[in-house]
C-alpha cells in the first residue's frame, strides 16, 4: 500500500531546516510543494496547539481532506512536521521520538549552527530508515 | 394519569412558545386585574427545576394569561388530543379568581363550584380572592368569607390562596400572585419532564425493536426540548436535541437501518436551510412516518442553532456548523447519484454563507475571551474558504478555471477536492452558441519573463473529461471499456480522494478519479483531442458547456446563479470570498492562511490589472514565505510579483525581486533561469533605469575578513584589507566599483569610513579576494560595516557579514538564526594604534671615543612594534666631526648585551622574541614575501651595507629587529679652538694639549682626516701654561674640568634622520651626542729633590677610557732650560716599569728627575726671541707615549678602525705638552694683616685697618717678575739705592667698604733682610654683619713669592649703625 508522508523539521523561527518525502507514493513534481504548502499553514495551528499542551508530542494538529499533519515540538521550539495519510499514530509517536533524538545529536555536533540547515546524508539516510521502519 | 395514546402527527408550531397560565374567571373579574398581572410579565426572578432538579433561576419568565374560555384551551383537554404532543403546551397553572361577600352564598354557591374545578383536573391551581369592598363592613365580611376559602383550600403544605384588595392600597399582593404562579408552573414542569421523560426511557429501550419508529421518538423527545425551551431552560432544551441528533444517526448508521428516501430533491433544496427551520413542516416527517435525511437534519441544526443564539453562543454556533457542514457535505456525497447535479457544491456554498452571516450578524466580540474570538473568526475564515474552494470547483466545472489563479493554495485545494459524480452527466443544452463561447476560451498564456519560473500546477479539468463521458446516458459498453483501460494506467497515482473511500461505490473502484498522468500541459486542447481521438465523446468545451446550463438551471440561490452566468461575476464573488478568509484569518491571528489568501486576492487583482493591489499584497506573501525561509513556495509567488513591479515600472521592487529569486536555494531555479535573471539585471543597471536604485543583497553577497588576529596598522598609515567576498551570483559578474565601509567600534562619532576596492571586480561566483585600499585611519578598532558594489545605475549592498567559519567555508550565506546572530560579536579587522613612538634609536657607546682616530659609532635602530621595511637612514655630522659620507657601514642585531647596557633589556628580549616568532610563525603583516628575507639572515655575521650620500637603507630582516648600525666617524680634537683663552689667571686652565698621531699610518678610508686633524695639531697653547708651573711650584697639578662648553670636552653631535613606514612617509630624527675624549688626562707635579737643583717630576696619567691601555714606551721631551739628569733620552726613571698596562679608569705616573740647565735656557729665550713656531714650540715639554687600546668597539671601547687585517703591532701615539717651570723655593715678601683695633666695627664709622709688609729676602722682589708683567701696564717702580718700590693696590668690595687714603700706590721697602713697613688705611663698612675685609696686593711680585701666612681675618664683624638718640625721645614720649 503506497503512502504519501512528507516530513519536514521547521526551526524556531519558522524555516525548514529539513525536508524528505518519505513516502511510499512515486513522487510527484508538484505534490512536493503542496505538501510543503500544506505543512507551513499547518504552522498557525501549532502555534495554537503548542501551548494547550504539556507533551511534546502534539498528535494531529491539521488536516487537509485525507492528509494529516501531526507534529511534535521540542524544546528548543523546533517543530517535526509529518504530514501523513496513514493514522497509525503509534509508529508516528516512536517515529518522532527517534527523529528528535537524531536531532539532539545533530545539535551536538559543534560544527553545526542551530537553526541552519541539515544536510548531513547520514542524518538524512536514518530518517528515511526510521520512516520505512515506523510509518 | 391515563396512558397517552399513540402519538398522532403533531402540527409543529414554530412560533415561540409561552407558558401558558390558565385564568377561571368565576366571578368575571378577571378584566380587573388582569392589567396588573399583565404588567409583571416577564417574570423575573422564576426559578425552576432543570432535567437534573436543580434549581435553576430563570431570567425572564414568560407566560400567557388564558382564558378557560378560550379556543386554545379548549382543544387541549385532556381525551381530544395526545397528552404527548400536547401536553407540554397545556396550561402550568389554574388561576381561579373568585370574590364573595356574603358567607351564606360562598357556602353554598361558590365552595361546590370551586370544588369542582379544583377536582376536574389534575394540574395545579391556586385562588386568587378579590375583594371589592370598600366600606368596614364588607371588609370584615370578605375577610371573613377569605378565611374560610383558606380554610377549605389551603392546607399546611401549600398555600393556594391569596387575597386581592382592588380597593386597597397594598400591592406586594402581586408578587406574591407571581410566586405562586411561578410555584405552580414549577410544579406542573416537574410532573411533566418526569413524565416525559419516562416516555423517552421507554421509547429508548425499544429502540431496537423492529417496530420502532423514531418519529415516535422524536415528538416526544422534541415536546420535552419545547417545553424546556419555554421553560426558558434553553441548556436543557439543547441537550435534548444533542441527544437526538446522536439517537438520529445512530439510527441511519446502523447497519440494518431500512434506507428511506434521502430527501434533497425538492426545488430550493439545493440552498441550504441549516439555519431556517420552517422551510419545510417537520410534521411532514412523521406524517410519512419516515424521516428525510436531508431535511431533518438541517432542522435539528436549526433548532440548535436558534437555542445558541438565544443563549448568546454565536461562535458555538459557527464551531458546530462548520462541523455539521463538512459532515453533511460527506452525506451529500453518498448520495450524490441521486441527487441534483452539483447539490453538495452548492448546498456547501449556500450554507457557508449563510452560516457565516448569521454568525457574525450576532457576534460580538466584546463579551467573550480573546481565545473565542480567535476561534470564532478562525472558524469564519475557515468556512469562507471552504465556500471558495467548492466555488472554485463549480468555476473550474463551466470552464472559469483560467480565470482561477494555479496557485498551491488552489492546487492544493482542488487537486484533492472530487469531481461531481452524477448518475447521469448532463446533456448539451440546445443552444449550440454556450458551446462556441466555451471554444473561444484561450487556455493561459504562459507567463514570460520570470513567470515561467512558476510551476504549473494541476487544475486541468482533464479528469473531468472522463468522468463525464463515463456518466453519460449515452454511453456505449465499448467506450467504457476504453475509459477503464485508461484509469487503471493511473490508479496507482491516485491519492485516495476523501470519502470515495466509504462511499457505497457503484462504480469499479478502477474508476476512480485520478491526478492528471502528463502533468501541467495536458488540459491543453490538443493534448485533449488526442486523448480522446479514440471515441466520439463529449469534448471538453461541450462538458463544460452542459455543466453551466444545468447549473443555471437548477441553482437557487440568486448570489450564487449571478456569481456562475459570468467570468465578472464569478471572479467578484471568488474575490468577495477570498477577501473575507483572508480578512478573518488575520483577525484569528492565523497569518499564514491569511497571507495566503491575500495572495489569491492578488491573483485576482492582478489579472484584473490592478497591478498596485496585487503588487501590496504579493509583498506580502513574499515576506512570510522570505522570512520563514520556505523557498520551495516563495519560488511560487515571487515571480508574479516581479512582474507585477516590472509592469509598474518599479524598477527598485523588480531587481530586489530579481535578486530574492537568485539568493534562493538553486533547487527549485534551473541555472540558465537564473543567469537570464542576472542577465536582466545588469542590462536594466546599464541602462533603462531612470534613477540610481540602491539593492540590499545580503543574501547573495556575503563577506568576511580574512582569518586570524585583526590588521593592525599604526596611525596615518594606509593600508591594504583583504576581504573575502562570496558571490551568489551564477556568473561573472562585473562591478564597476567595490567599496566597504568601515565601522569604528566604542566610538559615537561619525563612525564609518569607506574605503575602495584596489580594482573594479569581478565577482565569480563563490569566494572571491578582494583587496581594499585603506588610506589612513585614526586611531581605533574597526569592524566591517556594509559592502556597496556599483553597477551602472545599480548599487548593490550587503550587510551579511560572515564570522562563523563553518559558513564560510561552505562558501555560502550565513545562517541567520538567532542563536547566535542576536549576541554575535562584532570581530575587528582593523586595528589602528594610537600614535606613539614607532622607532627609536639610541647611540650604542656614547662616551670614550678617541679623539683623532677613526672610530665605530653603533646606532641602535630600534623597531617599536612596527615594521621598517625599506626604512633609510640618514646621518650627517655635527661640527668637527669627519664622517665619510660614502662608506662601509655594519649591520647586525643588536645583542642583549649590549642593550643592557644602553637601555631596559626586556625590550630587546622581547623584540628578539618577536623576531623569532615571525620566523616561525610566518608573517602576522598583510604581505608575506619579505618571510624570505628574514631566514637568510645570520644573527652572527655582521652586514655589510653600502651607504652612499650618508644614507643607508636597511635590509629587510632588520625590519622588526633592534639592530645596530656601526658607521666610522673621526673627531677632531678641538683644543686649538680655546687655546687663546685665559688671560685670566684665576680661571682655571684647560688640560694639556694632546695631540695624537697614529704610529701607523692611518689606512686609506681616513687619510682625508688625518689631514684635518694635523692642521689643528701644531697650534699649541702656550698662554696658560705658566699657571701650570704655578700650581706646580704647590705641588698641586691637577686639571680642573670645566662643563660650560660642551666642545673642550669633546662633546660632538651626529644626527641622524631616518625615513621609514609605508613609502617613507614617516621622519624620525634625532640628534645624538658622542663624547671624545683622548685616552689620558695629565698632571704634573715638581719636587726639588735637594739644594743641587735637581728636581722629580711626576707626570700623573689618568686613564680616560673603559678599557685597558697598555703604555708601550713614554719619552719626555723638554723645554729649553731643563734636561734630563741622567741624558737617556728622556725615558722615565725606573725603565723597567715600561710596558705598562694601565687598567680601565686607573691611574699611573711616571717619573722623570730633571735639573734645570741654564744653556738650554737661553738658547730657548733666544729661539723664543725670534718668534719662530719651532722655537715656540720648543717653549713646552712634550710627553710622548706609544700605547694600545685593547677592546672593541661592540664592548665601548675600541681601537681606530683600521683595514680588516688587523695589526696588533701598530700603536698609537699619545703626545701632551706643557710648560715646566723652575719652581719657587723661597718667598720674598711677606704680608700680613694686623689686628683690627676696635673690637667692633660700626656702620659708618671709621676703622684703620694695618698690613705690614715685611721682607725675607734681599734683594730685588720685583725685578723676578718683570717678564712676567711686561704685558702689564704697571708704573714702572722706581728703585732707589737700599730701598725698592712696590706697587700696592688694595682690593675691597665696594659695596662693603669705602676707603679713604691712597687705594694704590707704592711703598718704599728696604732691600735688607727683615725690613718692614706697615701700611695703613681708613675704611668705612657700609653694611652690618660679616664682611670680607679689604685686602692688600703686591702687584708687581708674584703670587707665588708672597709668604701670607698668616693670613688676615677672613672676615670682620660689623655692627649696625648707633641707634638715634632723637628716635629714641620721640618713642619715650
Amino acid at each position: 500500500m503506497s503512502s504519501t508522508a512528507c516530513f519536514v523539521i521547521v526551526s524556531r523561527n519558522d524555516s525548514p531546516i529539513y525536508e524528505s518525502e518519505v513516502g511510499t507514493a512515486p513522487k510527484k513534481d508538484e505534490a512536493a510543494h503542496l505538501h510543503q504548502f500544506i505543512l507551513h499553514a499547518s504552522l498557525d495551528i501549532v502555534q495554537d496547539v503548542v501551548w494547550n499542551t504539556n507533551n511534546m508530542f502534539l498528535k494531529l494538529v491539521d488536516k487537509f481532506n485525507d492528509l494529516l499533519v501531526s507534529v511534535y515540538v521540542t524544546a528548543g521550539h523546533t517543530r517535526l512536521m509529518l504530514l501523513h495519510d496513514s493514522r497509525n499514530e503509534d509508529g508516528i509517536k516512536n517515529f518522532f521520538q527517534e527523529v528528535h533524538e537524531l536531532y539532539i545529536k545533530m545539535l551536538l555536533n559543534p560544527l553545526y549552527v542551530p537553526g541552519s540547515r541539515i544536510t548531513s546524508p547520514f542524518f538524512d539516510t536514518r530518517v528515511r530508515a526510521l520512516a520505512r521502519k515506523y510509518l | 394519569m391515563a396512558t397517552p395514546p399513540l402519538p398522532q402527527p403533531a402540527v409543529a408550531k414554530k412560533s415561540p412558545e409561552r407558558l401558558i397560565v390558565a385564568i377561571e374567571d368565576v366571578n368575571d373579574l378577571w378584566e380587573s386585574i388582569r392589567g396588573n398581572l399583565e404588567a409583571r410579565v416577564p417574570f423575573k426572578k422564576a426559578s425552576l427545576n432543570n432535567k437534573a432538579r436543580n434549581l435553576v433561576l430563570v431570567d425572564k419568565l414568560v407566560v400567557e394569561f388564558v382564558q378557560t374560555t378560550d379556543a386554545r384551551l379548549r382543544r387541549g383537554l385532556p381525551g381530544e388530543q395526545s397528552l404527548l404532543s400536547y401536553g407540554f403546551r397545556r396550561p402550568y397553572a389554574w388561576l381561579i379568581v373568585v370574590t364573595c361577600d356574603d358567607l351564606d352564598e360562598y357556602k353554598n354557591l361558590l365552595k361546590p363550584r370551586l370544588k369542582t374545578i379544583v377536582q376536574a383536573e389534575d394540574h395545579e391551581w391556586f385562588i386568587v380572592f378579590v375583594s371589592k369592598a370598600t366600606t368596614d363592613s364588607a371588609v370584615k365580611i370578605s375577610k371573613r368569607v377569605y378565611s374560610r376559602i383558606e380554610g377549605d383550600f389551603s392546607s399546611k403544605k401549600r398555600e393556594r390562596c391569596c387575597k386581592v384588595d382592588l380597593h386597597g392600597p397594598d400591592t406586594s399582593v402581586w408578587e406574591e400572585i407571581e410566586l405562586k404562579i411561578v410555584e405552580c408552573i414549577r410544579y406542573s414542569l416537574d410532573r411533566r419532564v418526569q413524565y416525559y421523560e419516562e416516555e423517552v426511557r421507554k421509547l429508548s429501550e425499544n429502540r431496537f425493536m423492529p417496530a420502532w419508529n423514531f418519529c415516535n421518538f422524536f415528538t416526544v423527545k422534541e415536546s420535552l426540548a419545547f417545553m424546556f425551551e419555554m421553560a426558558n431552560l434553553r441548556e436543557d432544551a439543547l441537550r435534548e436535541y444533542d441527544e437526538l441528533e446522536q439517537i438520529y444517526s445512530e439510527t441511519v448508521n446502523a447497519p440494518h437501518a431500512n434506507t428511506s428516501a434521502f430527501g434533497g430533491l425538492d426545488a430550493g433544496d439545493d440552498c441550504a436551510a441549516l439555519l431556517d427551520g420552517t422551510r419545510k413542516p417537520v410534521s411532514q416527517f412523521a406524517a410519512d412516518g419516515t424521516v428525510r435525511e436531508f431535511d431533518f437534519r438541517q432542522y435539528l441544526f436549526s433548532r440548535q442553532a436558534s437555542l445558541l443564539f438565544n443563549l448568546l453562543r454565536p461562535a458555538e454556533v459557527s464551531g458546530r456548523g462548520h462541523s455539521f457542514i463538512i459532515l453533511f457535505a460527506k452525506i451529500l456525497t453518498q448520495h450524490e447519484k441521486d441527487l441534483p447535479f452539483c447539490m453538495r457544491e452548492i448546498w456547501v456554498i449556500t450554507a457557508c454563507l449563510a452560516l457565516v452571516k448569521a454568525t457574525s450578524r450576532r457576534f460580538s466580540a466584546a463579551i467573550v475571551t480573546p481565545d473565542t474570538v480567535k476561534d470564532f473568526y478562525r472558524l469564519q475564515g475557515d468556512l469562507y474558504s471552504y465556500a471558495r474552494t467548492k466555488l472554485m470547483r463549480l468555476a473550474d466545472l463551466i470552464g472559469y478555471g483560467h480565470n482561477i489563479e494555479t496557485s498551491p493554495c488552489n492546487s492544493a485545494a482542488l487537486s484533492m477536492l472530487p469531481w461531481p459524480r452524477p448518475a447521469v452527466w448532463p446533456a448539451l443544452p440546445p443552444d449550440i452558441s454556450r458551446v462556441q463561447a466555451k471554444e473561444q476560451i484561450s487556455p493561459p498564456k504562459l507567463s514570460e519573463g520570470l513567470g515561467r519560473l512558476r510551476k504549473q500546477l494541476s487544475l486541468s479539468p482533464t479528469v473531468l473529461l472522463r468522468e463525464a463521458n463515463r456518466r453519460r446516458a449515452s454511453l456505449s459498453v465499448g467506450n467504457l471499456a476504453e475509459m477503464l483501460d485508461l484509469s487503471r494506467l493511473s490508479l496507482k497515482e491516485s491519492p485516495a480522494a476523501d470519502a470515495a473511500d466509504s462511499a457505497p461505490a457503484p462504480l469499479p473502484p478502477s474508476t476512480l478519479p485520478d491526478e492528471p498522468i502528463s502533468g501541467a500541459h495536458s488540459s491543453s486542447p490538443e493534448v485533449l483531442q488526442k486523448q480522446n481521438s479514440i471515441e466520439p465523446p463529449m469534448k471538453l468545451p461541450e462538458v463544460q458547456a452542459a455543466a453551466e446550463h444545468a447549473l443555471l438551471t437548477s441553482i437557487s440561490d440568486e448570489t450564487l446563479r449571478m456569481a456562475l452566468s459570468s467570468v465578472e461575476g464569478f471572479e467578484d464573488f471568488f474575490l468577495e470570498l477570498t477577501r473575507a478568509a483572508a480578512d478573518n484569518f488575520h483577525r484569528s491571528w492565523r497569518k499564514r492562511h491569511g497571507v495566503v489568501l491575500d495572495g489569491e486576492v492578488a491573483a485576482v487583482h492582478y489579472r484584473r490589472g490592478a497591478l498596485d493591489a496585487a503588487a501590496k499584497l504579493y509583498e506580502k506573501v513574499c515576506a512570510l514565505y522570505g522570512s520563514e525561509g520556505w523557498h520551495a513556495l516563495l519560488v511560487q509567488v515571487l515571480p508574479r510579483l516581479s512582474e507585477c513591479q516590472k509592469k509598474l515600472s518599479d524598477w527598485a521592487g523588480y531587481l530586489s525581486s530579481c535578486i530574492k529569486l537568485l539568493s534562493l536555494d538553486p533547487g527549485p531555479i534551473s541555472n540558465e533561469d537564473r543567469s537570464s535573471i542576472q542577465a536582466e539585471i545588469v542590462k536594466l543597471a546599464h541602462g533603462g533605469l531612470p534613477v540610481p536604485v540602491s539593492l540590499d543583497v545580503s543574501t547573495l553577497i556575503t563577506f568576511a575578513a580574512r582569518g586570524g588576529p585583526p590588521l593592525e596598522l599604526c596611525e596615518g598609515d594606509p593600508g591594504t584589507l583583504m576581504v573575502t567576498v562570496w558571490s551568489g551570483f551564477p556568473d561573472d559578474i562585473i562591478m564597476d566599483s567595490l567599496s566597504l565601509t568601515l565601522v569604528t567600534t566604542f566610538t559615537a562619532d561619525e563612525g564609518t569610513k569607506v574605503v575602495k576596492s584596489v580594482d573594479a571586480p569581478v565577482l565569480q561566483p563563490g569566494k572571491n579576494r578582494v583587496l581594499m585600499t585603506l588610506p589612513p585611519q585614526k586611531p581605533g578598532s574597526y569592524v566591517l560595516g556594509v559592502l556597496t558594489g556599483h553597477i551602472g545605475q545599480v548599487k548593490l549592498r550587503s550587510h551579511t557579514y560572515c564570522t562563523t567559519s563553518a559558513a564560510s567555508s561552505k562558501g555560502g550565506p550565513p545562517d541567520s538564526d538567532d542563536y547566535l546572530s542576536n549576541e554575535k560579536p562584532l570581530r575587528t579587522v582593523l586595528e589602528v594604534a594610537k600614535p606613539r613612538a614607532l622607532v627609536e634609536i639610541k647611540p650604542a657607546i656614547t662616551k670614550g671615543l678617541l679623539f683623532g682616530e677613526p672610530q665605530w659609532v653603533g646606532l641602535i635602530v630600534r623597531p617599536l612594534n612596527y615594521s621598517l621595511e625599506g626604512a633609510r637612514v640618514h646621518i650627517s655630522t655635527g661640527p668637527n666631526l669627519q664622517f665619510l659620507s660614502d662608506q662601509t657601514a655594519l649591520l647586525e642585531v643588536s645583542k642583549p648585551l649590549l642593550a643592557e647596557a644602553n637601555a631596559p633589556s626586556s625590550t630587546d628580549i622581547d623584540g628578539m622574541k618577536t623576531f623569532h616568532n615571525m620566523l616561525e610563525n610566518g608573517d602576522s603583516l598583510n604581505t608575506d614575501d619579505n618571510v624570505n628575507g628574514i631566514l637568510d639572515y645570520d644573527t652572527d655575521m655582521p652586514q655589510h651595507l653600502l651607504m652612499k650620500d650618508g644614507s643607508v637603507e636597511l635590509p629587510d630582516w632588520a625590519r622588526m629587529v633592534a639592530s645596530v648600525l656601526w658607521v666610522q666617524v673621526k673627531a677632531d680634537s678641538d683644543d686649538t679652538l680655546c687655546s687663546h683663552f685665559s688671560g685670566d689667571p684665576h680661571l682655571s686652565s684647560p688640560p694639556p694639549s694632546p695631540k695624537k698621531v697614529p704610529l701607523m699610518s692611518p689606512d686609506s678610508q681616513i687619510k682625508g682626516l688625518t689631514t684635518a686633524s694635523s692642521a689643528n695639531g701644531p697650534h699649541a697653547t702656550a698662554d696658560s701654561l705658566h699657571e701650570s708651573l704655578q700650581h706646580g711650584t704647590t705641588g698641586q697639578g691637577h686639571v680642573l674640568p670645566n662643563g660650560s662648553l660642551v666642545s673642550r670636552f669633546g662633546m660632538k653631535t651626529l644626527k641622524v634622520k631616518m625615513e621609514f613606514g609605508v613609502s617613507r612617509s614617516r621622519l624620525y630624527e634625532r640628534t645624538i651626542a658622542l663624547q671624545f675624549t683622548h685616552p689620558f688626562r695629565i698632571s704634573t707635579r715638581i719636587v726639588s729633590r735637594g739644594n743641587d737643583g735637581r728636581f722629580l717630576l711626576q707626570i700623573t696619567l689618568n686613564s680616560q677610557l673603559a678599557a685597558a691601555v697598555t703604555i708601550q714606551s713614554a719619552n719626555l721631551l723638554l723645554q729649553p732650560g731643563f734636561a734630563h739628569v741622567n741624558n737617556h733620552e728622556g725615558h722615565p726613571t725606573p725603565a723597567w716599569l715600561l710596558p705598562l698596562s694601565v687598567s680601565a679608569s686607573s691611574e699611573c705616573a711616571l717619573l722623570f728627575a730633571i735639573r734645570s740647565d741654564p744653556v738650554t735656557a737661553k738658547d730657548g729665550d733666544s729661539d723664543h726671541r725670534s718668534g719662530s713656531g719651532a722655537g715656540h714650540q720648543r717653549q713646552v715639554s712634550c710627553l710622548n707615549i706609544h700605547y694600545k687600546v685593547s677592546g672593541n668597539h661592540e664592548a665601548g671601547v675600541q681601537a681606530p678602525v683600521t683595514d680588516s687585517v688587523a695589526n696588533s703591532e701598530s700603536y698609537l701615539k699619545f703626545s701632551s705638552s706643557f710648560h715646566l717651570k723652575m719652581p719657587v723655593l723661597e718667598q720674598l715678601v711677606a704680608v700680613g694683616m694686623l689686628p683690627v683695633p676696635s673690637q667692633c666695627p660700626r656702620v659708618g664709622q671709621q676703622v684703620v685697618f694695618q698690613w705690614r709688609v715685611e721682607r725675607l729676602k734681599e734683594g730685588w722682589a720685583a725685578s723676578q717678575q718683570q717678564e712676567s708683567t711686561e704685558k702689564t701696564f704697571l708704573p714702572r717702580a722706581h728703585s732707589d739705592q737700599g730701598s725698592e718700590d712696590l706697587y700696592y693696590e688694595l682690593k675691597a668690595n665696594e659695596e662693603y667698604w669705602m676707603i679713604a687714603g691712597r687705594r694704590k700706590g707704592f711703598i718704599s721697602l728696604p732691600q735688607s733682610v727683615g725690613s718692614r713697613i706697615v701700611l695703613s688705611m681708613a675704611c668705612v663698612p657700609l653694611v652690618a654683619g660679616h664682611v670680607h675685609p679689604p685686602a692688600l696686593r703686591l702687584v708687581n711680585i708674584g703670587r707665588a713669592h708672597v709668604s701670607r701666612s698668616p693670613a688676615g681675618p677672613h672676615l670682620v664683624c660689623i655692627l649696625p649703625p648707633a641707634p638715634c638718640s632723637a628716635l629714641c625721645i620721640r618713642k619715650i614720649i
